[in-house]
């Protein structure tokens, strides 16, 4: 019998090619789940299973957590909270984004000292940033009250011009503004030109307007924008992140993971337990978050929470429901 | 028998394929402007890799290492690029330690399957098609 030198035709060594890289290509992508899915460290306790995270809605006895927009709304860039002392109102500001749809569309967002959403305000697009302080809406050319008590009537400034008064204006001032000259006047414009800076004084409930080229250079470092609440959650004590389960590495080097951390946040005499997706480090000794925010102004029942460009009130709950 | 591919049908063939990765590009709205004009870049490139995919794939049958049949030509070399795609850029996808469940594992390998395997397939059938018709001309 004579032995073929060449026993598979060309076809059929095609076929072995075939099914070699079909598996070669099949093997390399179950790699990761069969020989790389695994952290080491003990399994999570069984009771942290059914911890709900934020946007499914945290309870407890007295107070609860849930979504202060609807999730539709929520996806726009949303300013940190500003604060008034007086009416006990915090207003959250859509920032015009530069990739969002509706570009220049700003909006303010009313809420009480419950948490409860009461009144909006929508300026139609207007490229100028409107700014907040202290109960006042501050556009470039005139302000309102409706921060305070929802009078949309506008109010054009008390024009200065002499740029030398600055300091006489300043000692007088309950609350002092600082546009530059970019955010007030269109581009082009002789105002545009010359560099004109305002500044804005209120003095005895009235603004005053001071105009004049390199005025903005006058205001002081601040670490957030006037009228914004701080962020609290680095030194706030409520919050604690008391378990974490590693989901994926994001960097060797730096020890970097991405997971799941299990976090309590004590209010009087309850404990709201919440999930939430976050960034951990683990060879700092102890695990960070990142992309949550806590907000909280004095004096009112009422905190926020921020992550991931949504708002979430910590609300009484019968506040919630004696209000709708 | 004589397999000739003529220029212009390979320059159409990669006219077409570089078509399809254009409306890849634009598919992926999260690239953002200046990452969908970075990858637009790459178009001439694109279309000079098809042309010689399409001659590769001729010489190769002509030198009798490939049989001249549709699935060759379709999956050898869908299987070889997707094989060279997916280990050059899986650790974008799946980190080197997790903990997916196997559902979560497959969603994230759906996802390179969409940016990459589906134009893949599309300028490897659109390959294996021009060079299964060329011969009846």
């Amino acid at each position: 019998m004579i032995i073929k030198q060449h026993p598979f035709t060309l076809s059929q060594k095609n076929w072995l090619l075939l099914f070699a890289l079909a598996a070669v290509f099949i093997i390399s992508i179950f790699y990761g789940y069969w020989f790389e899915n695994g952290i080491g460290g003990p399994p999570l306790s069984a009771k942290y299973a059914t911890i709900p995270a934020l946007d499914e809605g945290v309870h407890a006895e007295k107070y609860e957590i849930s979504p202060m927009f609807s999730r539709d709304f929520d996806v726009k860039d949303l300013s940190a909270p500003f604060y008034d002392e007086y009416s006990k109102t915090i207003i959250i500001m859509s920032t015009p984004g530069v990739m969002a749809d509706n570009r220049g569309v700003q909006g303010f967002y009313k809420i009480d000292s419950l948490g409860k959403l009461t009144d909006s305000l929508i300026f139609a697009p207007e490229y100028r940033p409107i700014h907040l302080l202290n109960g006042f809406i501050l556009h470039p050319d005139y302000y309102t009250t409706w921060w305070r008590n929802g009078d949309t009537t506008t109010h054009p400034y008390l024009k200065e011009t002499d740029a030398t008064k600055y300091q006489q204006l300043k000692a007088k001032a309950e609350a002092v503004y600082y546009l530059p000259y970019k955010d007030v006047w269109k581009y082009g414009t002789a105002e545009f030109k010359q560099e004109t800076d305002v500044v804005l004084f209120l003095i005895n409930r009235q603004w005053h307007a001071l105009y004049g080229p390199g005025l903005y250079q006058y205001k002081p470092a601040e670490k957030v924008r006037a009228g914004e609440l701080p962020d609290l959650l680095a030194d706030s004590t409520a919050i604690v992140l008391e378990a974490v389960k590693k989901e994926s590495l994001i960097d060797a080097k730096a020890d970097s993971w991405f997971g799941t951390g299990y976090l309590y946040f004590t209010l009087q005499q309850d404990t709201l337990r919440f999930k939430h997706e976050m960034v951990l480090e683990g060879n700092k000794g102890k695990e960070y978050w990142r992309n949550l925010h806590y907000y909280h102004a004095g004096g009112i029942p009422f905190a926020l929470l921020y992550s991931n460009d949504r708002y979430y009130g910590v609300r009484l709950k019968t506040s919630l429901n004696s209000n709708r | 028998m004589k397999s000739v591919l003529s220029f212009k049908l390979a320059a159409l063939t990669g006219f077409l394929a570089t078509l399809i990765y254009i409306i890849a590009i634009f598919c992926h709205s999260d690239l953002g402007t200046y990452g969908g004009l970075f990858l637009l870049s790459f178009c001439p490139l694109v279309l000079a890799f098809v042309v010689l995919w399409c001659y590769v794939l001729v010489y190769l049958e002509q030198i009798k290492l490939l049989a001249p049949h549709f699935v060759f030509r379709f999956f050898i070399p869908l299987l070889l690029f997707s094989l060279i795609a997916w280990m050059g850029t899986r650790s974008i996808y799946i980190s080197t330690f997790q903990n997916y469940s196997l559902k979560m594992y497959l969603q994230k390998f759906g996802e390179f399957a969409v940016d990459f395997l589906l134009p893949l397939t599309l300028i490897a059938a659109l390959v294996s098609i021009v060079l299964t018709i060329r011969r009846n001309n």
